[in-house]
């Protein structure tokens, strides 16, 4: 049953993947490296169950803990760059 | 035979991500997918069995890295430049070498077979022996702390020292207490958020200090965890808000604690009449003793490694902001 | 035939991990950027770390912490070199 489970999830990180591999804008990105890291919870929790050694949760927990840290540095990174700019040249989002 | 399929396919995932990287032009694309391509490789790290490189890469690659690779794009620019010629002569050295290591690789023993060399030298012993010399279940951490104690002296050094050339490369000022930015005081869901997280994440690295000789952890990843509730807090509410829980005088000071207590648990044996980092002769019991040592010299570990961390951020991020804005 | 195929399935791991240092050293040799040639770092020192612990495997084995029920345990020695090592990306 958990190898139905981690294809599905392997299938959808492929889809993330794929949407972080062609953009277009920068949040699209931001929300396929969102998504990965959720997936990636899933399938180290699943892979524990799997083995049969669930105290491996501890991996996911700290990915649910500081996996958003870094989407959220992305976004103030892009949001100075915009105050600064004042909308006069292109941001990384409008090619 | 699931783990192997699970293996397969994310090993072809993280192929595909390593090319994109390579092809793509913009920085903070490419930062993104490095976090992505971390991700991977700690979930295959699992399948790999080896939990403890999984938690070292889930608090390095998801957070810190990328978030010092964003510091280091917003001080720069964003567009890499295109080559000017065709890289024609560094596409031959690599497919040159690739190949040559690809025909090195016919003899090695096969994945997952038992009889391979390595499994067959000192790891067995160290399986062996741990449960009744040292007492601590997580064979990674024994070798680690105990059985090869000197290395692991040796990688705290080296993160000292990389704190050391940081400070002296990036220099540092102190930030005034309100100086951040305007827009950031509008992110009311992010403020909750980071206020609801903070404790949580400082008591998830707690946890993973203490319980490393248990469970997946250890000093360098609670480290690690610790500074990067420290930047979450940053990222919320302005660097001179964290400055003023942490100063920077305390991180100094820090950084240099940890690898003194490391040096002292050593020296401490030594006085006992025992060897360099012999934890046995700490208690009267030599499994407690070991206990004691172990648990000494990974507090030690996450002191420096925190402190390391923290001050490459501040270094990084005051920085930014001293930058005139004409600069850009 | 099926011999050939249990090589490739034996190696596939070490060939992945080669083409994926190989991308890495690509990035470093061939890209004037430096945050890209951090990157390209960053790819090959994983693809070391995947070609250690990919050795220390072993078939049906678990994770080295020793419980009750698990009898095989993976190499816990190259986890120990690998998981020490902390990136410190300064251009």
């Amino acid at each position: 049953m958990y190898i139905v489970v981690s294809i599905v999830i392997l299938i959808a990180i492929a889809a993330g993947l794929l949407r972080a591999f062609l953009g277009p804008t920068l949040y699209d990105r931001v929300l396929a490296v969102n998504m990965v890291g959720t997936l990636t919870v899933l399938i180290v929790a699943v892979l524990g169950f799997m083995t049969e050694r669930p105290e491996f949760l501890d991996i996911a927990l700290v990915y649910v803990l500081i996996s958003f840290v870094s989407t959220i540095a992305v976004l103030r990174v892009y949001a100075h760059r915009n105050t600064e700019a004042a909308g006069g040249t292109t941001g990384p989002g409008d090619k | 035979m699931e783990e192997h399929l699970i293996n397969n396919v994310l090993l072809g995932l993280l192929m595909m991500t390593g090319f994109a990287i390579v092809r793509m032009r913009s920085l903070l694309a490419v930062t993104m997918l490095t976090s992505i391509y971390s991700l991977l490789s700690a979930s295959l790290f699992v399948v790999l069995d080896a939990v403890d490189v999984a938690l070292t890469e889930a608090a390095i690659g998801a957070g810190i890295s990328t978030i010092l690779m964003l510091a280091t794009v917003a001080l720069t620019t964003d567009e890499e430049k295109a080559p000017r010629h065709k890289p024609l002569l560094p596409l031959f050295v690599v497919v040159a070498t690739g190949a040559a290591l690809i025909y090195g690789t016919l003899d090695m023993p096969h994945y997952g077979d038992p009889m391979a060399p390595i499994h067959l030298h000192v790891a067995p012993t160290y399986l062996h022996v741990t449960p009744e010399e040292i007492g601590v279940p997580n064979v990674v951490t024994s070798v680690l702390a105990s059985f090869r104690g000197y290395d692991t002296l040796g990688e705290v050094t080296v993160i000292f020292t990389a704190g050391a050339g940081v400070l002296a490369l990036l220099g540092y000022r102190t930030r005034r207490r309100n100086s951040q930015n305007p827009e950031i005081r509008k992110m009311v869901v992010l403020r909750v958020i980071t206020k609801l997280f903070f404790p949580l994440i400082l008591l998830f690295a707690l946890y993973v200090q203490f319980h490393g000789d248990y469970g997946p952890g250890g000093g360098f990843q609670a480290g690690v965890i610790f500074a990067t509730g420290f930047i979450l807090y940053a990222l919320a509410y302005g660097l001179g808000n964290v400055q003023r829980i942490i100063p920077y005088r305390t991180l100094r000071i820090m950084m240099v604690a940890g690898v003194l207590i490391y040096i002292g648990v050593g020296i401490e044996s030594m006085l006992l009449g025992g060897k360099f980092l012999e934890y046995r002769i700490l208690a009267d019991d030599p499994v407690t003793g070991q206990h004691l040592g172990i648990m000494l010299i990974e507090l030690g570990v996450g002191i420096t490694v925190a402190a390391v961390i923290l001050i490459i951020y501040y270094g990084f991020v005051s920085r930014q902001h001293q930058e005139p804005p004409e600069d850009t | 035939m099926h011999d050939v195929m249990h090589g490739v399935l034996g190696l596939y791991n070490y060939w992945i991990v080669i083409i994926l240092m190989m991308t890495g050293f690509y990035t470093v040799i061939a890209r004037p950027n430096l945050v890209k040639k951090i990157i390209g770092l960053f790819i090959f020192q994983t693809s070391v770390f995947i070609l250690f612990i990919s050795m220390a495997k072993i078939e049906g084995g678990t994770a080295p912490i020793i419980s009750e029920g698990a009898r095989i345990y993976s190499n816990p020695l190259v986890k120990a070199l690998a998981s020490t090592p902390i990136r410190y990306p300064t251009s």
